[in-house]
């Protein structure tokens, strides 16, 4: 029997297991070259890996249109709708078309979370206008990934509480190597966490 | 097909000022992780030639890797002005004596500080460009002006610029487009089937399998060449091939 790491080494597609890419994104980009960012190419890389299916944003959605980069998602879970799931981006800095796009990305099946980018878009997690957004997946039961990049303070991690209270099933941080920090700051003070949430939101 | 054999160019060993969990610095578990990512060989520098001094690094280089003769040493270079290092021909005679076929810089101003213009390193490179010595440098430790600069005045020096991200297509494909002794290392190259695009413009030759081990994984180093779209051919010459080749052409 070939084990998966003889099957690593040797480039074969890791067929036996279901693998699930959560953070790929879609198109081309501002920062930099990409040879080919379509559905089409990621599929392709995505059968010479074995990876069943990714969860895909746009990355026109970190730029500048964000509903612009959501309908080239919509677009691609219609083409591909057993390979991708979706991501809806939302921009915190167009607070009035937050539950109408909501609304609009999820009458979609395959499209099923919410991607947040402080980052790109100059807020952190506390800024108040992506309250409606963890109200929305609290209520769906949908997840939100959100890409915390550089900055890894005490305020990007505060919303975290807030989305438990709230029920939120999952949160999911990108950025390896952040993550794991904020992981390290999380875990053993979550009661401290609680807390501050608490004097910080009520 | 045979088994595509992985030469690694960017291996550390020693401890390093910041060791993140997971990580290691010993060379016994370099060692088996290599032999368990199937990688047959490694380039290795100190870290006290990186992060300490380069003299005192290179020497223990030397003791580290005396009993495996698949780890080759790289050694972490100085211009000779001040007097700390030897002049470009003393350096060669002892790159020669001590089977040194290849060098690294570090001229970042957080790191050794040294300007890489003619005026400090001219001779340096003079001498490597010569003895035909690929150069290693980390993509952040030098501008793009600055690596312009040095292939410009020694077209014929083989850099093979490391630790690169993503993001540096732009600047980097004129820069190979320009220059043919320009190499890139692959671990940080992670543009989406970039791989498959620098084999397809400039060829697999420019290609140089990295791991930058022990920062990264080498796991996910040999996946990213082992899963390139390419044929298996270039997967070769990229895992090890390339550079067997460019070390065979050294002559000190």
């Amino acid at each position: 029997m070939t084990t998966m790491h003889e099957m690593a080494k040797k480039g074969i597609p890791l067929k036996d297991v279901l693998i699930i890419d959560e953070h790929c994104h879609m198109g081309a980009a501002i920062w930099n070259y990409i040879p080919d960012g379509s559905a089409k190419a990621i599929v392709a890389e995505m059968d010479n890996l074995g990876i069943d299916i990714a969860c895909v944003s746009h990355n026109a959605s970190l730029g500048a249109d964000y509903k612009w980069g959501n309908d080239r998602i919509i677009e691609a879970i219609r083409m591909y709708p057993d390979r991708f799931t979706g991501y809806c981006t939302i921009n915190p800095h167009y607070p009035e078309e937050i539950p109408g796009e909501l609304e609009r990305c999820f009458k979609n099946k395959a499209m099923k979370g919410i991607k947040l980018h402080p980052w790109f878009h100059e807020r952190t997690l506390a800024y108040k206008n992506y309250r409606p957004v963890f109200e929305f997946a609290a209520k769906t039961g949908c997840c939100i990934m959100a890409h915390v990049y550089v900055v890894v303070a005490l305020i990007e991690v505060l919303p975290l509480p807030q989305a438990t209270v709230l029920n939120i099933k999952t949160v999911t941080i990108a950025e390896t190597i952040n993550a794991f920090k904020v992981f390290l700051m999380l875990i053993p003070s979550q009661i401290m966490f609680k807390a501050l949430y608490f004097l910080l939101y009520f | 097909m045979g088994d595509i054999r992985f030469f690694d160019c960017n291996s550390v060993i020693g401890r390093r000022r910041i060791k993140n969990p997971g990580s290691f610095h010993e060379t016994g578990e370099l060692i088996r992780k290599m032999q368990y990512y199937g990688i047959e060989g490694a380039m290795v520098y100190h870290s006290l030639a990186s992060g300490y001094s380069p003299s005192v690094g290179n020497r223990l280089l030397l003791d580290e890797i005396k009993d495996y003769s698949f780890l080759k040493g790289v050694w972490v270079v100085l211009p000779h002005h001040t007097g700390e290092f030897p002049k470009p021909e003393g350096l060669r005679i002892e790159m020669k004596n001590n089977n040194i076929k290849a060098v690294r810089i570090f001229p970042a101003a957080k790191d050794h500080g040294f300007s890489i213009s003619d005026w400090c390193c001219g001779e340096l490179f003079d001498m490597l460009e010569a003895c035909r010595v690929p150069l290693m440098v980390d993509l952040d430790q030098l501008a793009w002006d600055e690596l312009y600069g040095i292939l410009s005045a020694h077209p014929g020096l083989r850099v093979i610029l490391t630790g690169l991200h993503y993001n540096c297509g732009r600047n980097l494909y004129p820069l190979l487009d320009k220059f043919e002794h320009l190499y890139i290392e692959t671990i940080g190259f992670k543009p989406f089937n970039g791989i498959e695009d620098v084999c397809r413009r400039f060829g697999a030759h420019r290609l140089i399998f990295g791991t930058c081990s022990p920062l990264y994984s080498g796991g996910a180093a040999v996946g990213m060449i082992s899963y390139a779209p390419v044929s298996h051919g270039e997967k070769c010459m990229i895992a090890g091939g390339n550079l067997e080749k460019l070390l065979g052409g050294v002559v000190l």
